[in-house]
This record gives structure tokens, sequence and C-alpha cells, in this order.
């Protein structure tokens, strides 16, 4: 019986292995000392054992209450692994692009290479609108207790966040080893080095997004939020909040700006793109 | 007592039970419950995420040992508890004073 409910807040958990096993033993121990306590009353095993689990509390709603706690963290960890993971894959980029070499006479690129980077300037411009949304909501929230709403909010902008990093990573990809065969060693090297950067940090900030994401719907229960407040980091949230109520526009306008100032450069190789 | 008028409260209760010792979660509910002559009986469950909270924030540390062969964790206050737990009655008593006050009635 008390394996059973066990396994059932156990199923309901939103937790990594090790959480979950620190749960699972201190709650066998404490259901094991309540029966003890029980069965030296003189009550049956079996009366001892409901009796302990009633006492402990419905499954579903202390799930609930480790689920909150659970989500909290993750609400204020997550944005800060997505940050360092678009900080990588900037920085993968640049290490592999300063490398490359600066050409005596302009080229024109490929249209591979102009589609594949106007893509991934696209991509970075959904990664970047997205996760400053992110960014200042779980900044302003990181003294506060984090709401429902917030952490969909958090959920539906980090998976635009991911998207952009990786459209961005797989188009810089593809501009840059498009230029791969004629580089020496060491500069194929780092430009490999760098893809393999870019690629890494999308990765981890789709794991660190998807460990995020509760197993079912009413399995979180957060307080209120409170309310947005006056410092600064309060009139940030107010114009993240303005751009998040218009991101295609936002977005939009910002790729097209981008994408046609680095296509209009007379020289569209990578380090031509670059200021 | 309704155990929504103790949640707001549970973090200082279980700081100022481990002020006095080590205890394990099912000491702890047994403390809680004995101290307060049976006023506080909340599901035994909650005083984990309490105890799971304090220690994320550097209140309480953890140790794990054995007992009749079974895995038991025990609990301490750290520094930083005491401090808070400090802070915590203070406020308490602060607060519970002008509850008293007002609750009372003004005097005939």
């Amino acid at each position: 019986m008390i394996d059973d409910y066990i396994e059932d807040i156990s199923q309901r958990l939103v937790a990594t292995a090790r959480q979950r096993s620190r749960i699972v033993e201190d709650i066998r121990d404490h259901l094991a000392d309540s029966v003890e306590q029980l069965v030296s009353q003189g009550i049956d095993q079996r009366t001892a054992e409901e009796r302990a689990i009633s006492a402990f509390g419905s499954a579903a709603q202390l799930a609930i209450q480790f689920n909150g706690q659970a989500a909290a963290v993750a609400m204020r960890r997550t944005p800060l692994t997505m940050a360092a993971c678009g900080v990588v894959v900037v920085a993968g980029f640049l290490l592999a692009a300063i490398t490359q070499p600066l050409p005596a006479v302009p080229q024109a690129a490929s249209i591979v290479r102009q589609v594949a980077f106007f893509t991934a300037v696209l991509g970075l411009q959904f990664a970047f609108v997205a996760g400053l949304r992110v960014l200042v909501r779980a900044g302003a929230r990181w003294r506060a207790t984090p709401h429902p709403g917030d952490q969909l909010l958090l959920r539906r902008a980090a998976v635009v966040f991911v998207a952009g990093l990786a459209v961005a990573a797989c188009g810089w990809t593809v501009v840059l080893a498009d230029v791969l065969g004629g580089l020496s060693n060491r500069r194929a090297a780092t430009l490999v080095a760098g893809i393999v950067a870019m690629i890494s940090a999308t990765v981890i900030a789709g794991v660190a997004m998807a460990r995020q994401r509760p197993r079912g719907q009413g399995e979180i229960s957060l307080p209120e939020p409170v309310a947005t407040d006056r410092s600064v980091l309060g009139a940030a949230e107010v114009g993240v909040r303005w751009i998040s109520h218009r991101p295609r526009m936002t977005c939009t306008a910002v790729a097209i700006v981008s994408g046609l100032t680095a296509m209009t450069n007379a020289d569209t190789t990578v380090r031509g793109a670059l200021p | 007592m309704r155990s929504e008028l103790l949640k707001g409260h549970l973090d200082s209760l279980v700081l100022a039970l481990l002020e006095e010792g080590p205890l394990h979660g099912y000491g702890i509910i047994e403390q809680l419950r004995r101290r307060s002559d049976e006023i506080f009986d909340l599901p035994e469950g909650t005083v984990y995420p309490a105890l799971y909270r304090l220690e994320r924030a550097g209140s309480v540390t953890s140790t794990s040992t054995s007992v009749g062969g079974r895995p038991r964790r025990v609990y301490r206050l750290a520094r930083p508890g005491r401090t808070a737990l400090d802070a915590s009655r203070r406020d308490w008593l602060q607060f519970s004073s002008a509850v008293t006050k007002i609750l009372r009635g003004s005097p005939a």
C-alpha cells in the first residue's frame, strides 16, 4: 500500500532523478516511522499503513507543492541557462567568422550563403526578442514567487528562443561550411570549433527548455503574482510587455532591417557582414 | 486550526524547532503537534516542501544517516537560518501584538 502511494507521488513529480529519489527516500522513512508508531499502539499493520498515508496527505496535493517549488526554481534558472547558451552561440559564430580570410577583392556570395545568412539573422532576431522577454520577466520575478501565467509565458518564449537559436546556428553553419573548403587546416579547425559551440549551446538550451515542462496540466500551482513595480526592472518589463504584445511585428521589423542591411552589403560574406 | 492559517508561518516554525537540535521530517511533525497541544495538525507531507525550500535558501542543512537499516535525512539549522529566525521572531511579535490589540476590542 505504501509502495503504491509513494509510486503515485513519484509519478506526479516534475523533478530530476536525484530529486525524485531524495523525496521518495524522505517519504518512505517518514511513513515507516509513522507505521511503527501506530503498530506500537496496538493497531494492525494494514490499518496503520492506511492511517499513516491518510495523515501524510493526498498524493496530488503534495505533488502540487513539490512541483510548485520545482517550477519556481526552473523559472529562475532556465532563463540564465538560455542566456548563457545565446552568448555561446554568438561567441561561436564570432570565433568562426573572425578566422575567415578577408578577400582582397570583394566577392559576391553564393545564393546559398546569402539565404543561409539571412535565415540565421532572422532566427537570431526571434531568439533575441524572445530571450529578452524571458530574461526581463524572470528578473522581475526573481524576488517574488512566480505565477502560472509567468510560467506559461516563459515556456512559450523559451520555445521561440530555442527555435531562433537553432535556426541561427543552422544558418551560420551553412554559411561557414560554404567557405570551409578554401581554408587552411588551422582556420578550418577554428571554424569547426565555432560551429560545434553553436550547435552544443542550442542543444543545451533545448534541454533546459524541455526540463522545465510539467508532466500534466493542473500539476503546477503557484500563488498570485506581485504587481509590476516602479524600479528600473519594472520599467524594463513594461517595455518588454509592449514588445510582447506585438511579437510578430517587432520580430519581422527587426529581421527585415538587419537582413536587408546584411544582404545589401557590398560583400555579403560573413566577415563582410560583420561590423 | 485551518491549515492555510499556518502555511505562511511553517518555515519559521520549522526553523524554531531546528534551533533546539537536529531533527528528521517525522520528528519535526511530531514536535509541531506536541508543542502546539495538537492544534497544528497539518498533513504530514507538507513539512517536506518547506524543508527543501529552507535547504535551498541555505537556512538548513541536511545529512543522510542510516537508522535501523533504512536511510534517514536529518536537518540542522544553518547560520542564515538563525538570522532568518531572529527576523521572523521580531516580525511575528510585532504583528501578533498589533492583531491582539485590535481583536481584543476597544476598552469600554
